[in-house]
């Protein structure tokens, strides 16, 4: 178990490298913030002036150097835009983005889950039909159309919710419901196939010959080896959730991550997005560890092999 | 002795597109306390599906579709039977070809022996089943129950494994116990330690058995009875040693003839393959192949021709070399 996690924790800081390396580098390449800043009547001295001050004079591989230097202090920098340590509107977004993120994740398990399960249980039958059509919907409508089709109903025809800020339950409802649609879908899909193959092992036979009741072989006999791929499907979605529902943030004015990145893209921010990025990767790097580790505690001959 | 299990002239078919196909027809069998039933047969030839009736295992597609499964005289085979449920597991033990195919690999073998006991022994208290669990990995040959217990599958050798899976299917003391080639998939010493605990099991236990394998004399070494199967039917049955050296049945004949022997130049096949299953069940399956086939062979229906008490085989030829029987339609195997 000791080596499961050393060998995982080094995979992670590799991946976490690569990631932040590529956020640097995309970051240099879409041009320079000082104009963004200044505007345009700065006059070519205060251009040099303030390139100087972010250090955008140096070489690039300097600049790299810095970087990487800053990075493994923990430092990620202030904004250009906001003056503000990175770290600090991370933080001060991260509450809502999580809000966000769990309950629409905990929809898209508590739904998608079980109607895979009985979707796999009757192949080819009435759920599984449904079910199938709804994953197709599911993963093929625009988020931002939805999301603007359940405001345009229950927000202005209805009034039952409102239609976007973050203030209260009330508010958290439609959101979460447009950005469960996808990991909802991708879930009941995964559940589905992942259940069927499972239930046609002769072990299943086995239980059944043993005359064991029916939830029992579904829940405890068939659920569990069953759920590695869904597991690693949930994990990756909540990376994707958490480090930024860009889309949805930004129909609904949710005041998250996925709303910061919006901005800090559209001013040219970049030490802002290269943050953001770094974070995120350090989020989705994170959840992986423990999607490893559970996998460890489900299944306990991944937990010997490693 | 009484009967245990009895199958009378059960006929199980599959729905496929082209419409029903027979699968096993007009199969009877009757295996009492404490004999072992080989049930031999090729790859294809019903054995399995048979098996699998008794367990109420068919796919969805496959149903016994006339005749009926009897477990002490109580049908087990109509759709109707709701407590069906209760009796496999606890009547009727079901032991597979490879323990891959009984053991739950996320699941510690204790609990899964737990499960079984408490699922169709509810009375038992906590004390009661660990004692059981002891006992029964014990009478499987293990010395050390308690680590046995604690494992998880992939944990235990090919050959434990199995013995699990056995322990599996008699934990609760069931009247038959239905073996589908569970030592085809062993090597040669763990087959004979596993042949061993099942030939102690109906002695001991006066376990009813059933033991599906394509291994003749196998079949011989451990069975009290033997029927040999042909494209889903019956063709020959009787006492093991009866039929081994004195075959009545051109097929089992020709399978004996097929088993090499020591300083045997070439070893002896039976000419062609057996014929795919079809609707049409007119004349014998084997006369395409046997080599005392007769023009009639595949024209009139073949009737099952007693030669003993429980002994028949279903041959034109055989019927003429009995003269009391008159080839009597009721099967009594």
């Amino acid at each position: 178990m000791i080596r499961l996690i050393l060998s995982k924790t080094a995979n992670a800081v590799l991946t976490l490298l690569i990631a932040s390396s590529l956020a640097f580098f995309l970051a240099r390449g879409s041009g320079s913030p000082v104009r963004e800043i200044l505007g345009d009547s700065a006059t070519p001295e205060q251009v040099a002036q303030l390139t100087a001050e972010l250090g955008l004079d140096k070489p690039l591989i300097v600049q790299y150097g810095q970087f990487l230097l800053d990075l493994v202090s923990f430092d990620l920098g202030d904004s250009l835009r906001y003056g503000q340590s990175n770290l600090e509107l991370i933080a001060g977004r991260l509450p809502a983005s999580i809000e966000l993120a769990l309950f629409a994740l905990l929809l898209a398990v508590a739904v998608g889950v079980p109607l895979g399960i009985i979707a796999a249980m009757r192949e080819g039958g009435v759920v599984d039909r449904i079910a199938s059509m709804l994953a197709l919907l599911g993963q093929s409508v625009p988020l931002f159309w939805l999301g603007l089709m359940l405001i345009l109903l229950f927000a202005v025809r209805l009034g039952w919710f409102p239609a976007g800020q973050n203030d209260g339950i009330d508010s958290l409802v439609l959101p979460a419901v447009t950005l469960s649609t996808l990991p909802m879908a991708q879930i009941a899909r995964l559940t589905r196939s992942s259940m069927s193959e499972v239930l046609h092992e002769g072990f299943i036979s086995a239980a059944r010959a043993r005359g064991l009741a029916g939830w029992r072989i579904i829940l405890i006999h068939a659920f569990r080896p069953a759920s590695l791929p869904v597991v690693t499907i949930v994990g990756l979605q909540a990376g994707m959730l958490l480090s930024g529902a860009v889309t949805v943030e930004y129909v609904f004015a949710w005041p998250g991550l996925g709303s910061l990145a919006t901005q800090a893209v559209q001013t040219r921010d970049f030490p802002l997005v290269q943050s953001i990025v770094v974070f995120g990767a350090l989020v989705f790097v994170l959840i992986n560890l423990a999607v490893d580790l559970l996998y460890g505690l489900v299944d306990p001959r991944i937990r010997e092999d490693a | 002795m009484s009967t245990v299990l009895s199958a009378r002239s059960v006929t199980i078919e599959a729905a496929t597109g082209a419409g029903p196909v027979k699968l096993v027809h007009d199969v009877n069998l009757d295996i009492r306390e404490g004999e072992i039933l080989g049930l031999i047969g090729e790859s294809g030839s019903g054995k399995t599906t048979a098996a699998r009736a008794i367990v109420g295992l068919l796919e969805r597609n496959v149903r016994v579709s006339s005749g009926e499964i009897a477990l002490r005289g109580k049908t087990i085979s109509s759709p109707e039977v709701d407590d069906f449920r209760n009796v496999r597991g606890s009547e009727i033990g079901m032991v597979f070809q490879s323990a891959s195919m009984s053991l739950n690999p996320l699941m510690k073998v204790g609990k899964q022996l737990k499960e079984v006991v408490r699922r169709h022994q509810r009375h038992l208290s906590r004390q009661q089943i660990t004692e059981r669990l002891d006992q029964v990995l014990r009478q499987m040959g293990f010395t050390d129950p308690a680590r046995v217990l604690a494992s998880f599958p992939h944990q235990l050798s090919g050959g434990m494994r199995q013995r699990v899976s056995i322990a599996l299917a008699v934990v609760t003391n069931p009247a038959v116990v239905i073996a589908d080639e569970c030592t085809s998939a062993l090597d040669v010493t763990t087959q004979a330690e596993v042949v061993q605990l099942l030939r102690s099991l109906t002695t001991d236990s006066r376990t009813a058995m059933l033991f599906v394998t394509h291994d003749l004399m196998l079949a011989q070494d451990l069975c009290s009875r033997i029927a040999v199967m042909y494209a889903g039917q019956i063709i020959e049955t009787g006492d093991a040693r009866e039929v081994v050296s004195n075959p009545r049945h051109p097929y089992t004949r020709a399978l004996l003839a097929a088993i090499p022997t020591w300083g045997e130049e070439e070893i002896q096949g039976i000419e062609g393959s057996p014929p795919r299953v079809a609707a049409d069940w007119q004349g014998c399956r084997f006369a395409p192949r046997c080599p005392v086939a007769r023009d009639e062979c595949t024209r009139t229906r073949i009737g099952w021709t007693p030669t003993g008490t429980r002994s028949g085989a279903r041959c034109l030829i055989v019927e003429e070399e009995e003269p009391e029987s008159s080839g009597s339609m009721l099967d009594h195997v």
